[in-house]
């Protein structure tokens, strides 16, 4: 085990799963820096965004990290061609505004190819992005996404992604870059399509989707001291994700609090509370609930601080919507913490009655 | 027979075996109320003439109008017939149809939808021959719509700075959908390529030796690490942009008329006919193509339908699946 903070266990599993597996090309822009000035001594210039490539060109040569152009529906398409043809691209989508640049490639190539061509083609591809717009790519079948909530998982879902034979998007957070943890130092794979149990509860499950989780379980201490037990799930997969693994734990409390970053509308927060309002009906005590920031088209690398502050949901806004769930009243009788009203509301995505 | 007969008449029955399987899927398809999809009649010389220039593991990606590519690359006529017609038999087990059909063994790794889309993988393609320093190139067609496509210039652009094994041949049939590549394209096709530092040429796309004799030299550049061709070959197409397209009122009968007097399978039967071989040699070769495109139809009638569980299996290389649902 050693501590290291969340970038430098992920970049740990690449590097790993590279000298494990010579069949695996990183591709992107800037993943080395500085490309095209090799006769001038300069390589390994930048590392990409946040260094997480750093130190593979050296170690891997440029053939297999390779700088592309600013050209993000080509070298996506490009991976496509590698994976078809038995290599493992690693490509680096630097933020989740991009991924729209890729679209065509991530979907009609590489989500769609194992299935159309019944097998023939394998798309062993992983997308590695920044961001918390996940739920378009969610939406796609063929596609799985994962999204880690602190170093352990970085390192054990990244392994996962690179070895899995389909397509992988591996959603990173700026906000856990820094956030440090006990990893172990050889490789292991967290596997895919299996939410955790970070914290044990009884009343109420608080589901952390990648770095909300952090806020999940700051929220639930706070909340012990109110005398509400929360059970902390971090979904960890969020396409395909683990239903049977949230509706046991939904099961057991009897209410649900869905905690997302992305955008509110038909977003993976409402979709997990649509189908624990069918799994986990009779065991209900109320309605299945997610909180998200506002449908506004903010910008997500946080240009303005104090409107990123407004926008995502914070401990006391989920705090209080949890304590509603539960029963009490929003301005709780006993605690240190002040509920008020935020911009981030909460909404019932069903209403269960119950039954007589 | 000569060397130079037998090439002829090899380059005959490939394009007979085009021409006879669109022909066959037409009458076969619009008796049985099967779609047709967009026909390459007219264009055959095109795919047949890069496709003649290829070793069999070279990689080809088709494009929407995806017949011709798959016949000409050597897929299995039977199973293409078979996936054309939904049947879980076919290349694909009935899911990709025309536009997605692949069969990778024969090194055709099939079409896309989206115009130039494919483009980017052909690249890829050649990148792995590159990496694994293969004697194998990789070629993708596009029609001449795709050439005002972003995509076509990004993966171009890395083809040429990375000196990829790739060839792009570009279909020029006259018109992406019913408009006209006068009106869409500025400039001239294989002219847009040497500011890339790619080589690029135009060819005859009606005689098949011309456009095999480009493909053979491009592919030999390809893999001796000379990087990217361009090639543009002049085309006509003779249906719509799909085949319910009957109108076709962007054109004129004129136009027409002009490009079915240079049918690209007659001038190579009278070209074969002066190199010496024979009218009846090349009737029964035709007349074999058609027997064995008729027989494909034949057998895809009678293929084994898509049952319900075919629809669900294999989204995923995994069945991640397995731990949803089961608590519903």
């Amino acid at each position: 085990m050693t501590a290291m903070r969340y970038w430098q266990a992920a970049a740990d599993a690449l590097r790993q799963e590279m000298r494990r597996d010579p069949t695996i090309i990183v591709l992107g822009e800037d993943v080395a820096g500085g490309a095209g000035r090799e006769a001038e001594g300069i390589v390994d210039a930048w590392g990409g965004p946040f260094g997480i490539t750093r130190g593979l060109i050296k170690e891997f040569g440029p053939a297999r990290v390779r700088d592309t152009p600013i050209s993000e529906a080509g070298f996506t398409g490009i991976a496509a061609g590698l994976a078809a043809d038995g290599y493992r691209p690693w490509v680096d989508i630097m933020f989740t505004e991009l991924l729209p640049l890729a679209w065509e490639q991530l979907t009609n190539k590489i989500a769609r190819s194992h299935y159309l061509s019944a097998g023939q083609l394998r798309m062993p591809v992983t997308v590695k992005t920044f961001g918390d717009c996940y739920s378009p790519v969610c939406h796609y079948p063929g596609l799985i996404s994962v999204a880690p909530s602190d170093p352990y998982s970085a390192k054990g879902l990244m392994t996962a992604a690179i070895r899995s034979d389909d397509p992988v998007v591996v959603f990173d957070n700026l906000k856990l870059l820094r956030h440090q943890g006990e990893v172990p130092d050889e490789p292991y794979v967290l596997p895919l399509g299996q939410a955790r149990i970070l914290r044990p509860g009884s009343g109420l499950t608080l589901l952390g989707i990648g770095a909300s989780t952090s806020l999940c379980l700051a929220a639930a201490t706070d909340m012990d001291a109110a005398g509400l037990s929360a059970e902390v799930v971090d979904l960890l997969t969020l396409s395909p994700w683990d239903v049977t693994g949230v509706t046991e734990s939904v099961r057991k409390t009897g209410r649900l609090l869905v905690v997302d970053y992305d955008h509110p509308e038909c977003g993976l927060a409402a979709t997990i509370c649509a189908k624990v309002a069918e799994s986990a009906w009779d065991a209900l005590l109320a309605p299945p609930t997610f909180m998200n920031p506002p449908p506004v088209p903010t910008m997500g690398m946080d240009a303005n601080p104090a409107m990123a502050a407004m926008y995502l949901p914070g401990v006391e806004a989920v705090v209080g919507a949890a304590a509603k769930l539960c029963g009490r009243p929003a301005g709780r009788e006993s605690g240190t913490t002040t509920v008020k009203p935020t911009a981030a509301s909460t909404c019932a995505a069903v209403m269960p009655r119950r039954r007589s | 027979m000569a060397a130079d007969q037998q090439f002829m008449a090899d380059m005959y029955e490939r394009l007979c075996r085009c021409r006879e399987f669109e022909s066959a899927l037409i009458s076969y398809a619009t008796k049985d109320g099967k779609p047709v999809g967009h026909p390459y009649l007219g264009q055959e010389a095109v795919a047949v003439g890069v496709c003649a220039a290829l070793h069999p593991d070279d990689r080809v990606v088709g494009t929407h109008r995806a017949h011709g590519y798959a016949v000409a690359k050597g897929c299995d006529l039977e199973r293409l017939a078979l996936e054309l017609y939904g049947s879980a038999e076919g290349t694909c087990r009935g899911r990709a149809g025309e536009m997605y059909m692949a069969q990778t063994d024969v090194g055709y790794f099939g079409g896309t939808q989206i115009v130039g889309g494919n483009v980017p993988m052909a690249a890829g393609l050649a990148l792995a021959a590159q990496l694994g320093q293969l004697d194998r190139v990789a070629v993708s067609f596009v029609g001449d719509g795709a050439v005002n496509q972003g995509v076509l210039s990004e993966a171009l652009n890395m083809a040429s700075i990375w000196s990829l094994p790739l060839i792009l041949v570009i279909d020029n049939n006259g018109y992406a959908q019913t408009t006209s590549v006068e009106y869409a394209t500025a400039g001239r096709i294989a002219e847009r390529w040497a500011p890339y530092g790619i080589t690029s040429l135009s060819v005859d796309g009606q005689r098949v030796t011309e456009v095999y004799d480009a493909a053979k030299s491009a592919r030999d550049r390809a893999v001796r690490g000379k990087g990217p061709t361009v090639i543009e070959a002049v085309t006509y197409r003779y249906e719509g942009h799909y085949y319910g397209d009957r109108h076709r009122r962007y054109r004129s009968q004129e136009e027409v008329d002009t490009w079915l007097a240079r049918d690209p399978v007659e001038l190579h039967r009278r070209a074969s006919l002066e190199s010496g071989l024979t009218d009846a040699e090349l009737t029964r070769i035709r007349t074999n193509a058609a027997a064995a495109s008729q027989a494909a139809f034949n057998r895809a009638r009678a293929g084994r339908a898509v049952a319900q569980p075919d629809l669900l299996e294999g989204v995923l290389t995994e069945p991640l699946l397995s731990r949803l649902g089961e608590s519903s």
